[in-house]
């Protein structure tokens, strides 16, 4: 094995799941209405009636049709876009320990963990972290009226808590108090 | 743990999207008139068409067996989805175990999870993560682990997902999990390189209910 192992990138799970149910659909509906067309058999439904009748009177130049090749278009672009462009790891990369062990944690439980090493300090009542790329911003309240050093205690606490985790990509902490009356 | 179905669904993806794609472009330009305002005024479904295939009921056979293929292609498309590389056993060299201290490890002990035939020895899977979970669960601050075999036979991977306490000591978990465990592992198998891919879980706070 040539590198440190990290972990691989996402499958595509949801796009392709979307993609596989939308041709699975067209599919059926499409095999069904050919195999009653050829067995010469009434349409199952009203609405195919009345499709197959717009479809005589359509025009190749009708409004509806740009809507329809700009929707398809669309589609194409974002699926292509979605093969082409690397996935997402999902996961916050921390420090190889060694070069062939790859250690991650899920963004939840990184805004978890320093949400709570906030809380921990006394007067800090709620606290929520919110992961960046580059950064976690940390937005906290407290009921205490004078708030000299929390701010700067609730920050360092996250750091401290960051540090120990030892995430691959160096994070800023940066924080936001505010006051409630209890 | 996941090489062919990432692969199978990035190619997927590229196909459906690009033939979307071209599509969607085609409609457009005939819309517009890219084709000459001749194909902008014909019928989508012309009443020559229409009058040819009346007479031609055969040609929606072909049509129906096609739509068939592409739900039997769909369907597969959704059931690899839930495709793993899971390994049940591992292929060991016997040799090498039975003249190695490493015999004697937690990890590759038990005469029923071990056949040996012809210098090789088949080690259950399950008997090695049973081992690992039970050494990662007994470090101080882990409250849940689950771990599991995956890749080649000769290229094993072992996925490690340690749910830790809200406010535990990561640091101090993820030194001892890389020593002793993971070095146990790796010396019980044979394999120093042997990739390891660790996600750590950090579990809610417990609530303690009170008793009235």
């Amino acid at each position: 094995m040539s590198g440190p192992v990290r972990f691989p990138r996402s499958r595509r799970t949801v796009a392709s799941v979307v993609a596989a149910v939308m041709v699975l659909v067209i599919a059926v509906t499409a095999g069904s209405l050919a195999t009653l067309l050829a067995l010469r058999r009434p349409w199952p439904a009203s609405w195919v009636e009345s499709a197959v009748s717009s479809l005589r009177s359509t025009q190749w130049d009708a409004p509806a049709l740009l809507g329809i090749g700009i929707t398809v278009g669309a589609i194409g672009l974002v699926m292509t876009a979605i093969s082409l462009l690397p996935a997402s790891r999902h996961l916050v990369e921390l420090a190889a320990p060694d070069p062939h062990t790859a250690a991650a944690l899920p963004a939840r439980s990184l805004r978890r963990t320093l949400s709570s090493a906030a809380t921990r300090i006394d007067g800090i009542s709620r606290a929520q972290a919110r992961i960046r790329r580059r950064s976690v911003r940390l937005e906290m309240t407290t009921g205490l009226r004078h708030v000299g050093g929390l701010q700067t205690a609730a920050e360092s606490a996250v750091r401290h808590r960051l540090d120990a985790l030892q995430p691959r990509r160096p994070r800023v902490v940066t924080s936001q108090l505010s006051r409630r009356e209890s | 743990m996941h090489g062919r179905t990432a692969r199978g669904n990035r190619v997927g993806l590229g196909v459906l999207g690009g033939l979307l794609l071209l599509v969607g472009a085609a409609v457009i330009t005939v819309n517009r008139g890219g084709f000459g305002t001749v194909a902008a005024d014909t019928r989508l479904y012309p009443p020559v068409v229409d009058q040819w295939m009346s007479g031609n009921r055969w040609v929606f056979w072909p049509l129906a067996v096609l739509a068939l293929l592409l739900v039997l292609v769909a369907l597969r498309w959704l059931l690899v989805q839930m495709r793993t590389d899971r390994l049940g056993r591992l292929v060991m060299d016997s040799d090498r175990l039975d003249g190695d201290a490493s015999a004697d490890s937690s990890f590759t002990t038990g005469p029923t999870d071990r056949t040996a035939e012809a210098g090789r020895t088949s080690l259950s899977a399950g008997a090695l993560t049973s081992a690992v979970v039970a050494e990662i669960k007994a470090i101080t601050g882990v409250r849940q682990a689950a771990a599991a075999l995956s890749g080649a036979d000769d290229a094993p991977e072992l996925w490690l997902r340690v749910t830790v306490e809200e406010n535990a000591d990561t640091g101090a978990i993820r030194a001892a999990l890389v020593d002793p465990v993971l070095a146990d592992v790796r010396q019980a198998l044979e394999k120093p390189d042997l990739a390891v891919f660790l996600t750590l879980i950090v579990g809610k706070a417990r609530t303690r209910r009170q008793v009235a």
